[in-house]
């Protein structure tokens, strides 16, 4: 896979602060790969995100999107062409009274000539399954439709990359399966790369890459089988377990031979199966 | 005894609009003293709705509320009624406003006409109950994290040591740890005064593990008010109307359905782990 976004050495603090947010981030996103970051409230995940798309631009070190140095303002429309960013709260990303306009806001801007816009709306909705509440008015959708509609106004620029930053955590369990399914969707079949924020493991398990950051720092990556067996740099981070994790650990500290890297719930029930058949840990 | 009567309660929204919209329907429900409730349902299922009725804040379309054998109506609404339910709503930290934590903390006690000295002792109590250390009280609230303002906002409410405490997603947007440390605050604080909790969240483990009871609600009804253990083992109902059942409790079902012989009847880690720890030793035994 061919590198999309390049982070070298990147500091970032804010005028007039002492503080470095982001202290000396190096890393590498591939071309359709998707990559969630986990780390505490204040770890500078939400900082590196509006790196991505140039809304903020390093102290220190370059960060290379495509190719294009986010630091030179020449490249920021560029930048912004290619990267989307959707943020917590649907309520603060929709601008317009009724769905398709909302949709339509982003292409109008970037100047493009009216049929052109008609058809990436229609396909934006479509990809996202709103198209047939392209005429209601936002207000009077759920959450979880919402923030379809706002990641459907990302697509319909045609961005190569969409960043989510916590964009699940005000919706029930319903609207994030709806918008976790939609983001795979978007990865799986148009090769979208994706870098998912987020504090929910379950969905850091369905990642390729996750970057687990403290302090500003990367603290760890690797794949998501990897980082979730390590116990002690979870907790370190401020990190839960999900249950299937934390019940694997509790019985293999008991003395049972059991692999810590089965990940969600038909793993974790498949593990045990096997185990209580006598057989070799399966992952 | 029961802290919390609601009778024949409905409420419409735009009522004789256009845009009229039946938030709840007919609630019959009744909560003792002392208990844990928590509230699921999705969104637009009328949870926020339901908890914004009970401190007076909308009053019902029709149907009654009693707090404490008290009726929540006129005169009462204003006065003491509703300054016994303690609301913090979502994203509570948006509504700090004064220079000092220690201000923040004392407006409500204030307001409840406590004298300055009995302030001073509910400032102190309340930011301890929230897990902040005394310092924070010089500080503004404007400088904190935002885990420390929404401590910070919560304890405002339990300064004026409400009898029903009520939480609408209290954790939403915390860090894993940062939830973990918020519900064992509010359940230690629960514990030490014994005040009747009610809270409304979307994280199916932690509702399981501090519930006394869960009120599951559905399209402005009472789909289903019953222990945890109960309710969770409704799996596929639930699942129709849009909710899950903790991650352990789907584990534990999964090896049952492929015949092991477990009590499936579990809601937390504990309880599941016990199970399973029953059946491994079953076996061996034979």
């Amino acid at each position: 896979m061919e590198s999309f976004i390049n982070i070298n050495n990147v500091k970032f603090k804010y005028e007039g602060s002492d503080t470095f947010i982001l202290d000396g981030i190096n890393t590498e996103i591939k071309k359709g790969e998707f990559t969630v970051i986990l780390g505490r409230n204040g770890c500078g995940k939400s900082t590196l995100a509006k790196h991505l798309n140039a809304i903020l631009t390093s102290s220190e070190g370059n960060i290379f999107i495509d190719g294009l140095n986010s630091s030179e303002e020449k490249n920021v429309y560029e930048i912004r062409k290619k990267v989307g960013l959707i943020l917590q709260n649907p309520d603060n990303q929709i601008v317009a009274g009724v769905v398709e306009e909302d949709v339509a806001f982003g292409p109008e801007n970037l100047c493009i000539p009216a049929d052109e816009i008609r058809k990436r709306v229609d396909n934006a909705l479509k990809a996202v399954r709103m198209y047939e509440y392209k005429d209601k008015a936002p207000y009077k959708l759920s959450g979880g439709q919402k923030q379809r509609v706002a990641i459907a106004g990302v697509l319909a620029m045609k961005p190569e990359c969409i960043v989510l930053d916590e964009a699940t955590s005000m919706l029930d369990p319903e609207g994030r399966e709806e918008v976790m399914e939609t983001i795979l969707r978007l990865n799986r079949e148009q090769n979208t790369t994706i870098v998912l924020i987020t504090h929910y493991m379950d969905e850091a398990i369905m990642a390729d890459k996750v970057i687990i950051m403290d302090k500003g720092k990367i603290k760890t990556e690797g794949k998501p089988r990897e980082i979730f067996t390590d116990v002690s740099i979870l907790k370190d981070s401020g990190l839960a377990l999900t249950q299937s994790t934390e019940l694997l650990y509790k019985l293999k500290k008991r003395g049972y031979n059991l692999s810590l890297k089965a990940l969600n719930e038909e793993e974790c029930a498949k593990e045990i199966i096997n185990f209580l058949e006598g057989k070799e840990c399966l992952y | 005894m029961s802290v919390l009567e609601i009778k024949n309660l409905s409420y419409i929204y735009n009522k004789g609009l256009p845009s009229e919209t039946i938030a709840l329907k007919n609630i019959n429900l009744s909560i003792n003293a002392g208990e844990v409730v928590g509230i699921i349902g999705k969104t637009g299922s009328g949870k926020s709705t339901l908890v914004q009725l009970l401190n007076g804040l909308i009053e019902p379309t029709s149907g009654n509320i009693h707090i404490n054998g008290k009726e929540l109506k006129g005169k009462n609404k204003s006065e003491e009624v509703c300054l016994d339910v303690g609301l913090v709503f979502q994203y509570p930290e948006y509504q700090l406003f004064e220079e000092t934590v220690y201000k923040d903390i004392a407006f409500g006690p204030r307001n409840k006409g406590f004298t300055e000295e009995k302030i001073k002792e509910q400032v102190y109590n309340s930011i301890k109950f929230v897990g902040l250390d005394e310092s924070f009280l010089e500080r503004s609230p404007f400088e904190l994290s935002g885990g420390e303002k929404r401590k910070v906002a919560i304890a405002g409410i339990i300064a004026m040591e409400p009898s029903i405490l009520i939480l609408d997603e209290p954790t939403a947007g915390l860090d894993p740890m940062g939830r973990e440390e918020l519900m064992c605050n509010i359940i230690n604080y629960h514990k030490a005064r014994k005040n009747t909790v009610i809270f409304i969240s979307h994280i199916m483990e932690d509702i399981a593990r501090v519930s006394d009871r869960v009120l599951v609600m559905n399209e402005g009804e009472i789909f289903d008010f019953d222990t945890p253990k109960n309710i969770f083992s409704r799996r596929d109902e639930l699942q129709k109307i849009g909710l899950n059942i903790p991650q352990i409790t789907k584990i534990v079902r999964m090896i049952k359905e492929k015949g092991y012989d477990i009590n499936d009847k579990v809601v937390t880690i504990e309880q599941g782990e016990e199970s399973l720890i029953k059946l491994i030793k079953g076996r061996k035994e034979k």
